[in-house]
Formats: structure tokens, C-alpha cells, sequence
């Protein structure tokens, strides 16, 4: 057999063309965002732990036709491939994705597109899209 | 009786040709190695050698390919929505994207049986070079939980393999198909090593039709493109 000491370094070879995990940033950050005197709460929550800590509260605002999720405080431990969702329960069965977590931690803004129907979702949920993992979530009420 | 004599005599005339003609007879056994996926394939192949030289081979044999990839994106598959028709022209037409959506299975995995096509041509007499390409045959594998993306929403769903392979052109292919390019050098007369690039297709079929626009579907496909090294076991030795 000795075809096989050839193929070991071939193997060795492949593996490490492999790429790896992407991470979300961790610098902490403080999102610009300020709801106006007009803007109102339409929903509102705290985030608990599912798989991995998550701790801080979610506001849904609405001001001038706009609709923002906003986290604040918020902290996460870190994952791959973390992204923000608006679900209609803990597995996210329905979900919009508002997009990738900017940052582990801090104050944080997310528009929701016009096509996403509120009353539809009711949780927030910092998703691993990576191994489709809850890592915690924020009931709406 | 007389055509049923003749037919013998030239059916026994070209087995004893293509008999003559066996070059390469070979069991092979392929590692395809991706980011986030991989792929075992075992192949059954049976060349004749062609031309003056007979540096040609041109042949037929079967594979069994198992594939396994983790967190994969399979995309809309039928060539009528993601190129608005089918026929072979679809070759040559960009793809819809907004017809285009997605289903992730976290774990996916395929195993498929199929026919292949083999040509190659022995640039050395230790050295060949060759293509192959899975015709038809099967697919099989667990149902998998998965996740189907229309743009940034979506919802859960699961899926299993699509169970028949068919290959037609772009697009128009159905099911898990294996192709390879590939060089080979022969050790000795009976183990030679290979190395090349892998094209696999996979395709899963979701239990409900959950694309619905531009027109219901429940086929999804994941195109990789591998690294492979191998051995090849030569059965008639040289």
C-alpha cells in the first residue's frame, strides 16, 4: 500500500486551503441613532439567555413612516455568523433577518424594511445563522 | 435464420474488438475537500484505448459519490425560474436573480449512485490525464431540517435528496451529479495516485413546495467546486 504515502501530504495539502469562521466584531460601539419627540415605542422587550449569554433590551420605534430595532444596552457572547432576527417564536419557524450584528456590544440601530408585517414577529433573536443556534431573545410586547 | 447468423458474427466480432481494446480497468477512490464540505467518491471504470497510439481512452463506469457539507446554501434549481426557460440554450443565458432563493440545511448530506462517462489521454507513459462525468442514477440520504431564504425573510422547512439524477445541460440537470478533472501518475503497475478538481452537484427536494414565486418549487441546488486526490487501483495490471 504504498499509494497511501503519497496521498497523506495530498490530504494534509487540501486541508489547509480550508477557510475559516467568521466572527462578529467585538469593539464596543454606540449607535447615533435618536428617536425624535414624534417617534413612538411600538414594541418592546428584554433579551434572556438561550444557548449563550445575551443580556440588554430591544425597542421597536416608529417615526415618519420608519421602523427601527433598536438594542440598547446590549451584550452578546460571540459567535459565527450572528445576525438579528425578527421571529415569530423561539425557533424562528418565521422569521426576517434585519441583517448581521454590528457589534457583541453596545448601542445598536436596525431599520426594518416596509415588506415585514410587525404584528407577524414577536421576538427578537440574536441568531447563529452559522449553526442555526438561538443564542437568546427578546419577547416583544 | 441467415440475420440472426450475421448478427451473431458482428456482435461476437465487436466484443472480441472492444475485448482487445481494455486499457484501463480500474477501481479509484477520491477525497474532495471544500470549505465547510467534502466528498468520498468510489469509482468503477472501464476505458478503451482509441487511436493509432491508443493514447486515448474513451470509456464507461459507475460512482458512488457520498457527500457531506456543513451549513450549505442550496439555490432554486429549475432552469424555467432561474433562467425563465429550459432547453440547452440555457447555457448561455445569466441567471434571474431575483427568481433565486435559498434553503440552508446545517448538515447537509448526499450519497448518489451513478452511471459516468469517461475520456482521457495518456500523456506519459506514466502520466494521464482525464475528465468524467456522472450520466445518471440515484440519490439517497436522511431528511434534513433546513431554513428557505426569500430575500432576508424565510421560514423553517426540511428536505431530503432528490432521488433521480439526470444530466442535461446547465440548469436543466436534475438531481446529484459528479464530474472530475484530473491527472494521474502510476506508481507501479498496480496503483498509480491522482489529483485534480471536482465539479459536484447536489440537490435537495423539500417536503412542500416552498418557493412560490415566479412559480412553485421544491428543488434546490448546491454547485461545489473541490479539491481531490486519490489512488487508483488498476484491475487488469499493466
Amino acid at each position: 500500500m504504498k499509494a497511501f504515502k503519497y496521498l497523506r501530504p495530498l490530504a494534509l495539502l487540501v486541508l489547509f486551503a480550508c477557510g475559516g469562521e467568521e466572527e462578529t466584531p467585538t469593539e464596543p460601539i454606540e449607535d447615533d441613532f435618536n428617536p425624535s419627540e414624534a417617534a413612538i415605542v411600538l414594541k418592546e422587550g428584554s433579551f434572556v439567555d438561550v444557548v449563550h449569554k445575551v443580556s440588554g433590551s430591544a425597542k421597536i420605534y416608529s417615526s415618519k413612516g420608519t421602523r427601527t430595532l433598536v438594542l440598547d444596552p446590549f451584550s452578546t457572547e460571540n459567535g459565527p455568523d450572528l445576525y438579528v432576527y425578527l421571529t415569530n417564536d423561539a425557533k424562528a419557524t418565521k422569521f426576517a433577518s434585519l441583517g448581521k450584528l454590528k457589534s457583541t456590544t453596545g448601542k445598536q440601530s436596525y431599520e426594518i424594511e416596509e415588506a415585514v408585517v410587525l404584528d407577524d414577529f414577536s421576538y427578537v433573536i440574536i441568531w447563529c445563522q452559522d449553526f442555526s443556534v438561538n443564542f437568546g431573545h427578546a419577547e416583544l410586547k | 435464420m441467415k440475420r440472426l447468423y450475421i448478427a451473431l458474427i458482428i456482435s461476437s466480432a465487436l466484443v472480441n474488438q472492444l475485448s482487445a481494446q481494455v486499457a484501463d480497468n480500474n477501481i479509484d477512490i477520491g477525497l474532495g475537500i471544500g470549505g465547510s464540505e467534502g466528498s468520498l467518491s468510489t469509482s468503477y471504470v472501464h476505458n478503451w484505448q482509441l487511436g493509432k497510439k491508443k493514447k486515448w481512452s474513451l470509456g464507461m463506469g459507475g460512482r458512488l459519490t457520498n457527500y457531506l457539507g456543513k451549513n450549505q446554501y442550496y439555490l432554486t434549481a429549475p432552469a424555467s425560474i432561474t433562467s425563465g426557460e429550459t432547453g440547452p440554450q440555457v447555457f448561455f443565458i445569466e441567471n434571474i436573480i431575483e427568481n433565486i432563493d435559498s434553503v440552508q440545511f446545517a448538515s447537509a448530506q448526499v450519497n448518489s449512485l451513478n452511471a459516468s462517462f469517461n475520456v482521457g489521454y495518456q500523456v506519459h507513459p506514466k502520466v494521464f490525464v482525464g475528465f468524467n462525468i456522472d450520466l445518471f442514477g440515484v440519490s439517497f440520504g436522511a431528511k434534513q431540517d433546513g431554513r428557505y431564504f426569500e430575500g432576508n425573510s424565510g421560514n423553517t422547512t426540511s428536505g431530503k435528496p432528490t432521488s433521480l439524477n439526470v444530466l442535461l445541460i446547465s440548469d436543466n440537470d436534475i438531481g446529484s451529479l459528479n464530474s472530475e478533472l484530473f491527472a494521474r501518475y502510476s506508481l507501479n503497475a498496480t496503483w498509480g495516485i491522482k489529483a485534480g478538481f471536482q465539479f459536484l452537484f447536489t440537490e435537495y427536494s423539500t417536503d412542500t413546495e416552498v418557493q412560490q414565486s415566479p412559480e412553485p418549487n421544491d428543488r434546490f441546488r448546491n454547485k461545489s467546486a473541490m479539491f481531490t486526490a486519490g489512488i487508483t487501483y488498476f484491475i487488469n495490471k499493466k
